[in-house]
């Protein structure tokens, strides 16, 4: 499946492709045109819109309703009209410069009038609904996928230095400590377990921001599998959420289902930002506590609108905001003197031109620019006095332009072309003080045999790696929305092209110092390189998405979302270059709701995500063999020589990985109380994922006499050609395959319920119970040392090898929020706590002596032996056990956390928040039982916070 | 309560609020936490007080009246009695407090285990605010960065609490010390009823600064309260009500010694301790939970024209501290058990308006070692404090006064089991205050103030001789101290300036000093010289 998938033949690709776009938009759009007519049943919303305070009308406030392109403007009395509202569940969104925006959440009947009046503050916290945590049955724009979706007012009350915290408003997702330190990455619908499933799956999700995706593909900041010291980054997992401070979003869709066909380069989840643009209020926040000092502004203006009657914008307008955030960490402080300093700015410019559609936000035409900028900096300065000679950085620059062009046609049409650029300056740096006895040493950078040197003692290692990576994107998308056969039609199609590069010096590091003491030898070790000479990627996709609707008179609906996208990876680093593999991606979502306050829901999907830089264009490997090792006490009789052979482990078949979603559940709503209740079950599979399979080689070794071996002659022998004798070496090469399979199953809930009037308190309650597991077929060899003393002892034949490994996780988390709220004080009081019900960690895999699967020769031959004939006494060598799998279940104790948020109003529309993680200091409980690990919590992390409104401070 | 006949008194008395900020940033030389306040009326709603712990303080002079800020203290069954329920009636207005202070104690007059200086900023926000007619709120939350500089031989962030384990640490790092304390309480009018509730959390963390030798702690304290009250019109208005505490607190330390090592002294009383290297493992840690409980009665009421509040309330304190990092730990254990009574009044005689109260606390405290059976420290706190406000508020002048007397009386026998040493010192403290004002145009008015207390001990310590080498430097000076008679002073210039007609800006520079007066032994480590405070505080009031 897997391979017949990578190797679908571009021309398949192309036309299966095309076939499947001209069908749909046939069969959806034209007919739409042409009749116009059987439309569903729609209601109209109506209302007020009021000062909480003064109680008096508030005129010009814009009221849309979420993720359709319907809007009005209240007028003097503050009364508003929306014509034509789909049935079904949907959100109103209202926003007034000076008063702070309003969600409310409401169920659209079949047909009729629905009055809904809102009431508006200017400090978000008076509002008698605010809502301070991720509507866990919302719907991501254009989406019918399960999703989070975290608004500008739940973002201001979480604590979150980067939308990293942000996540923890998710099912599933663990509390964390408020700060920068330690790279940050999305995980979702992954239980963490021993061997990385994390990374993996942080890989795999896709991160959007401001419509165009983020790129870690091209990061090279790694020494690789054979490296013995890390730097901080990310390389081969996601992307690093700390770049982006959660300052500047406005709103933050997390889709854990099966996202549309517009969605590629992913096999885990979705997450879509929206960063904050526009006529945006001047605002200040800067944030206190022990570790963490961040300061932000965010403002901006609109220029030159006219409203015309009617409410359609006539006139051309622009808008212009900016956004600065600099925060720090100090990582260890009193020991280290670490930090991580965060600089983000974003400059966006919006114009606008034309008649536009009900909403009054945009013309006809619409042109958003936007120049993004980051900077992100690691520094562990050396300590002398604690530990000499250890020092590191990591620092990451980063600058994108995006533009986004978007047309409104006649009859719902819209066409958007979206170009970016995105460019990154990746520098890091680590040193240690090394030790190495004395050696045999080469500095060959080609094959080929060489005298070498005797070095031996302790000497700085030290190495740089640095990466310039670029992301070049762009795609035209149309969509089109009409009537047919009872069915309401949102057709989107679009086409995206992708290129992703690095430059830069490389990994870099003096080969006579290296980064590591056993450098030379048969182990495969990297040698520098620079990184501009990685050849670039190429992609590129189509895809076609429907989004239906169809409504019953009994209040019933139907909703479907279908979808099929193809991501084709080129040769070479053209787009115009033949495909060397495609997949095809056939995505539907499905939601019944037999009652509007009640939804079934169901989705399958097929993703893929395409194969990093570092995996692509693995680095080679040097393998240095000793000839000759003549080491007399004095220093002129020594005499070295060692061939050097480097082995290109780049695997020409690696392709796509290919993730498979399933998902069905159902959602409760109970109306305007705002309680609702959500269960959804799971099936996340990625087959192929990319990893590096140990692959078995030989190289020959040559044997050498030397002419003199007497001692004390004060030069060194020479060697006699030709060599006495040669053996064969067996050698690992790290090859990258698609040969790794991650599957996550399990259950997501959540479940909001109504408030008490009383006391005000409404309680929240998510949680997630999900079981990973990471699992390959490769070979294994054991523990490290096994085929190392075997490459090195030529008098040992063989030795065993096993077949499999699987790492399997589990947890059940369970996050209870309690919220108390006193809109007359402008006072929200948040607990928070987290139930751990379930952790495990536990890699599986045969352990007995009968396990193994055959056994490698020095050739590198893999011989398999069959399991019956595994006892007999040939192969009582091989029988021993598999050592270096943990067996063991590591389960951790269930266990509690508490986190609290207090928020208040200030003068001037501002807001005081303070917050304590681990707020009771928890220690966390210890295991009862052998085999379990304790459970212990970070201590205790808060702090303060304070927004304050610089328009009401006379800006 | 809730009226135009009692408006201005709990107009008077609220304004009082503002001085939590003032005087928590001052805090007296000795106070250690940000909860700590001479004027303890004010921290009574709160649900943070210290419960069956008095402290070993150090002697302070009776706060200044303070009268451009806090004119009045104010007597209610929350504010006065600690019942949360009672601010139903206490709060009767709006007022927002926001301030900015620095402070500073320094001085070689000290004990042991207090840094040779200690600098504290503070940022805080405080507030009350009447919620329609049944319900008053107050609250406040406050940002301490204090660093301590010079000898920090205390590891824990309270070495002078009634506990005998004390853990110290000879590296002595210099420390920064951020501390944020958020409080809140509501009370609610049911008809003859009154419900309410407070909550308080504060965290601490406490960690070294610039040093190889690391010291790292973090606290958390949270409490909460609730109390219930009912007015017995049978018995003339009476309000009588019941309430319950409970103050949590957990504290991690660890201590890393890496490449040097750390000596560290476990004190547990009087008798000399083994040192504890910290080498290899290079990391020590320890952790202290404390769990406290109060509940008690409260009356007040009117009699004579006299406002009057009583309460009684019964306390016990349990302290578990481990260095096991396992389940069920083996622990030194602190109990501590008693009961406090207090009581006040106030009256207007004409121009005069009078405000007395008086408290008296009284606790035993045992003390158990892991290892060993049996009690191993004992000791028994009481304090009386009582003092009286007068003030005289002429109409027509621009000139105002008010002078507040105080006298109290505390005692501390200790004993320890294991060296056979025992302590008894008993110390009387009488002190006076005065503190004038005047309006100088209508918006700025100016005043200055000056009190002072005597200390007066008598005391039977033991010998110098009879500690060891670590009970002689950490243990026996502060004894000393205590034995010593002594004299503590404060003064306070205040100007306050009045924006609108209820917005002001109000800037207060105050200095105290301590200083003994009595003959000084020739104990290793006891301080010489004086102990003084500057503290300078910037604050916008808005509201009555």
């Amino acid at each position: 499946m897997r391979d017949s998938c990578r190797r679908t033949s571009p021309a398949v690709a192309h036309s299966l492709g095309l076939a499947v776009l001209l069908s749909v938009l046939a069969g959806s759009l034209l007919p739409a045109q042409e009749s116009g007519a059987a439309g569903p049943q729609r209601a109209t919303i109506v209302g007020t819109v009021h000062d909480t305070e003064r109680n008096a009308p508030i005129a010009g406030a814009l009221v849309t309703v979420e993720g359709t392109r319907l809007g009005a403007l209240s007028d003097s009395a503050g009364a508003f009209r929306l014509r034509d509202v789909p049935a079904g569940p949907q959100v109103l969104h209202v926003r007034r410069i000076g008063y702070a925006p309003v969600r409310t959440p409401l169920v659209i009947p079949v047909s009729g009038v629905v009055r809904r009046d809102i009431v508006m503050a200017q400090a978000a916290l008076r509002l008698a609904g605010v809502i301070v945590t991720a509507d866990p049955v919302g719907r991501a724009r254009g989406e019918l996928g399960t999703a989070s979706v975290i608004d500008r007012e739940a973002i201001a009350a979480q604590i979150a230095p980067s939308i990293g915290a942000l996540l923890e408003l998710v099912p599933g997702t663990p509390l964390s400590v408020p700060g920068l330190e330690g790279v940050q990455q999305a995980s979702l619908r992954a239980a963490p377990n021993a061997t990385g499933a994390g990374d993996l799956a942080a890989f795999g999700t896709l991160i959007v921001l401001d419509g165009v995706p983020l790129s870690n593909n091209a990061n090279l900041q790694t020494t690789g599998p054979r490296g013995e010291q890390s730097v901080g980054s990310s390389a081969g997992g996601g992307v690093d959420l700390r770049r982006i401070p959660a300052t500047v979003v406005e709103r933050l869709e997390v889709i854990r289902g099966i996202p549309s066909s517009r969605y590629g380069d992913l096999t885990q989840g979705t997450i879509v930002i929206d960063t904050r643009t526009g006529a945006i209020p001047p605002e200040l926040l800067v944030r206190y506590d022990p570790f963490t000092v961040e300061a932000s502004v965010v403002g901006g203006t609109e220029l030159g609108r006219a409203d015309a009657p009617g409410n359609i914008v006539t006139s051309a307008a622009h808008a212009l905001s900016g956004a600065l955030d600099v925060a720090r960490t100090r990582v260890q402080p009193g020991l280290l003197d670490d930090d991580v300093l965060r600089v983000a700015a974003d400059m966006a410019h919006r114009w606008t031109t034309g008649r536009g559609d009900q909403t009054g936000a945009d013309g006809r035409f619409a042109l958003d620019s936007r120049l993004r900028f980051f900077q992100l900096h690691q520094n562990s300065p050396e300590r002398p006095e604690v530990v000499p000679g250890r020092a590191s950085s990591n620092r990451d620059n980063g600058m994108r332009l995006t533009e986004r062009l978007r047309w409104l046609g006649s009859g719902g049409l819209r066409v958007e072309l979206t170009a970016s650029i995105d460019r990154q300056r990746q520098r890091s740096t680590r040193q240690a003080l090394l030790f190495r006895p004395a050696m045999p040493f080469t500095d060959r950078l080609i094959e080929g045999r060489a005298f070498g040197r005797f070095i031996e003692g302790l000497y700085l290692g030290r190495f740089a790696l640095s990466g310039d990576p670029w992301l070049v994107y762009s795609r035209l998308e149309g969509e089109i929305a009409g009537d047919r056969v009872g069915l309401t039609h949102r057709v989107r199609a679009g086409a995206e092209l992708r290129r992703e590069w690095t430059g830069g010096p490389g990994y870099e590091f003096a080969v006579e110092f290296p980064p590591q003491s056993t450098f030379n030898g048969i182990n495969g070790f990297d040698r520098p390189r620079r990184f501009d000479a990685v050849p670039a990627v190429a992609t590129s996709a189509l895809y076609v998405d429907d989004q239906m609707l169809r409504t019953f008179a009994s209040g019933a609906s139907l909703s479907a979302q279908l979808g099929l996208r193809i991501d084709a990876l080129h040769e070479g680093t053209s787009w115009l270059a033949a495909p060397r593999s495609a997949v095809v991606q056939p995505r539907l979502n499905v939601q019944l709701a037999p009652w509007p306050r009640l939804r079934f829901r169901g989705g399958a999907g097929r993703t893929a995500k395409l194969p990093s830089l570092l995996h692509l264009s693995p680095a080679p490997q040097y393998f240095d063999l000793v000839n000759v090792n003549w080491y007399p006490p004095n220093p002129a009789e020594r005499l070295a020589v060692l061939t050097t052979f480097i082995r290109n482990p780049t695997n020409a078949s690696l392709g796509y990985s290919i993730g498979r979603k399933l998902e069905a559940g159902l959602e409760l709503d109970l109306g305007t109380s705002g309680a609702t209740m959500s269960v959804v079950g799971f099936s996340d599979v990625i087959a192929g994922a990319v990893g590096f399979r140990p692959e078995t080689d030989f190289i020959l070794r040559e044997h050498y006499q030397l002419s003199d071996s007497t001692i004390g002659t004060g030069r060194p022998p020479t060697i006699v050609e030709p060599p006495s004798s040669i053996d064969t070496v067996p050698i690992l090469i790290d090859r990258p395959a698609n040969n790794q399979r991650l599957a996550s199953r399990g259950i997501e809930w959540s479940a909001t319920l109504p408030e008490i009037p009383g006391v005000r308190i409404r309680v929240q309650v998510q949680g997630a119970w999900i079981v990973t597991r990471l699992s390959n077929g490769d070979v294994d060899f054991g523990p490290a040392t096994l085929f190392t003393e075997f490459q090195g002892d030529s008098t040992v034949d063989r030795i065993p090898y096993w077949l499999g490994l699987e790492s399997r996780g589990e947890r059940a988390l369970m996050t209870t929020r309690v919220v108390h709220h006193q809109p007359a004080l402008g006072l929200i009081v948040t607990a928070t706590v987290q139930n751990v019900m379930l952790e495990e960690s536990r890699e599986l895999g045969a352990v007995d002596t009968l396990a193994f699967a055959g056994y490698v020769t020095r050739t590198g031959a893999l011989v398999p032996v069959a399991p019956e004939r595994r006892s007999d006494a040939e192969f009582a060598d091989l029988r021993r056990t598999r050592a270096g799998v943990l067996v063991a279940p590591r389960p951790a104790p269930a266990d509690w956390l508490l986190s609290l948020q207090v928020a208040k109003t200030l003068p001037g529309n501002g807001r005081l928040s303070f917050y304590a993680f681990n707020a009771l200091n928890r220690v966390g409980k210890y295991a009862r039982g052998t085999g379990l690990l304790p459970r212990l919590y970070p201590e205790v992390r808060f702090g303060l916070e304070v927004t304050l409104s610089l328009a009401s401070l006379g800006w | 309560m809730i009226g135009p006949l009692h408006a201005e008194r709990w107009l008077l008395g609220l304004a009082l609020l503002a001085a939590p900020f003032r005087d928590a940033c001052a805090q007296w030389l000795d106070d250690e936490s940000p909860r700590a306040s001479s004027y303890p009326w004010l921290w009574e709603w709160g649900a943070l007080r210290p419960i069956a712990d008095l402290g070993r303080r150090l002697p302070s002079p009776p706060p200044l009246p303070s009268m451009l800020d806090a004119p009045q203290p104010p007597l209610g069954l929350a504010l006065t009695a600690g019942n949360p329920a009672g601010l139903a009636d206490d709060i009767v207005d709006d007022r927002m407090d926001l301030g900015f202070g620095i402070g500073r104690v320094s001085g070689g007059y000290r004990r042991p285990l207090e840094p040779d200086e200690r600098r504290t900023d503070r940022y805080a926000l405080e507030g009350f605010r009447r919620m329609g007619v049944r319900s008053g709120v107050i609250g406040r939350v406050a940002l301490d960065r204090i660093a301590l500089r010079g000898r920090t031989f205390a590891v824990a962030p309270e070495p002078h609490s009634s506990s005998p384990f004390i853990m110290t640490d000879t590296s002595a790092p210099r420390v920064n010390r951020p501390t944020v304390t958020l409080e809140g309480a509501q009370g609610i009018a049911l008809g003859d009823w009154r419900l309410g509730v407070a909550l308080g959390y504060q965290a601490l963390e406490l960690r070294s600064y610039r040093s190889s030798r690391v010291r790292a702690v973090r606290t958390a304290s949270s409490g909460a309260s609730a109390g219930i009250v009912r007015r017995v019109h049978a018995l003339g208005g009476i309000d009588a009500g019941v309430q319950v505490r409970r103050l949590a607190r957990a504290d991690a330390i660890g201590v890393l010694a890496f490449p040097f090592t750390v000596r560290l002294y476990e004190l547990e009383g009087y008798g000399e301790v083994p040192p504890r290297d910290v080498a290899d493992p290079p990391v020590y840690r320890r952790r202290i939970a404390r769990d406290a409980w109060a509940y008690g009665a409260s009356l007040g009421g009117e009699i004579s024209g006299a406002r009057w509040v009583a309460v009684a309330e019964r306390e016990s304190l349990r302290e578990e501290q481990s260095s096991a990092q396992e389940d069920n730990p083996p622990t030194d254990k602190w109990f501590t058990a008693g009961a406090s009574f207090g009581a006040g009044a106030q009256r207007r005689f004409g121009r005069v308006m009078a405000t007395a109260r008086a408290r008296w606390a009284t606790h035993r405290g045992t003390a158990q070692r892991m290892d060993l059976e049996g009690v191993i420290f004992r000791a028994q706190d009481s304090r009386f404090s009582s003092i009286a406000d007068l003030r005289w508020l002429p109409h027509g002048s621009p000139w105002d006064a008010a002078a507040t007397l105080s006298l109290s009386r505390d005692g501390r026998t200790a004993r320890d089991a294991l060296s056979g040493l025992r302590s008894d010192v008993r110390a009387w403290s009488p002190g006076a205050g005065l503190e004038v004002t005047r309006t100088l145009t209508p918006r700025l008015a100016a005043g200055a103030g000056y009190a002072a207390t005597a200390y007066l001990p008598r005391s039977r310590i033991p010998a110098t001789s009879a500690f060891g080498p670590v009970g002689r430097s950490l243990v026996a000076p502060e004894l000393e101290m205590a034995a010593t008679r002594a004299l503590a002073q404060r003064m306070a210039l205040t100007m306050r300036w009045n924006h609108r007609s209820n917005r002001a800006v109000i800037l207060r520079v105050e200095h105290g000093a301590l200083e003994a007066t009595g003959k000084r032994s020739d104990v290793t480590g006891l301080g010489d010289g004086k102990r003084s405070l500057w503290v300078g505080t910037l604050r916008i009031v808005s509201g009555p």
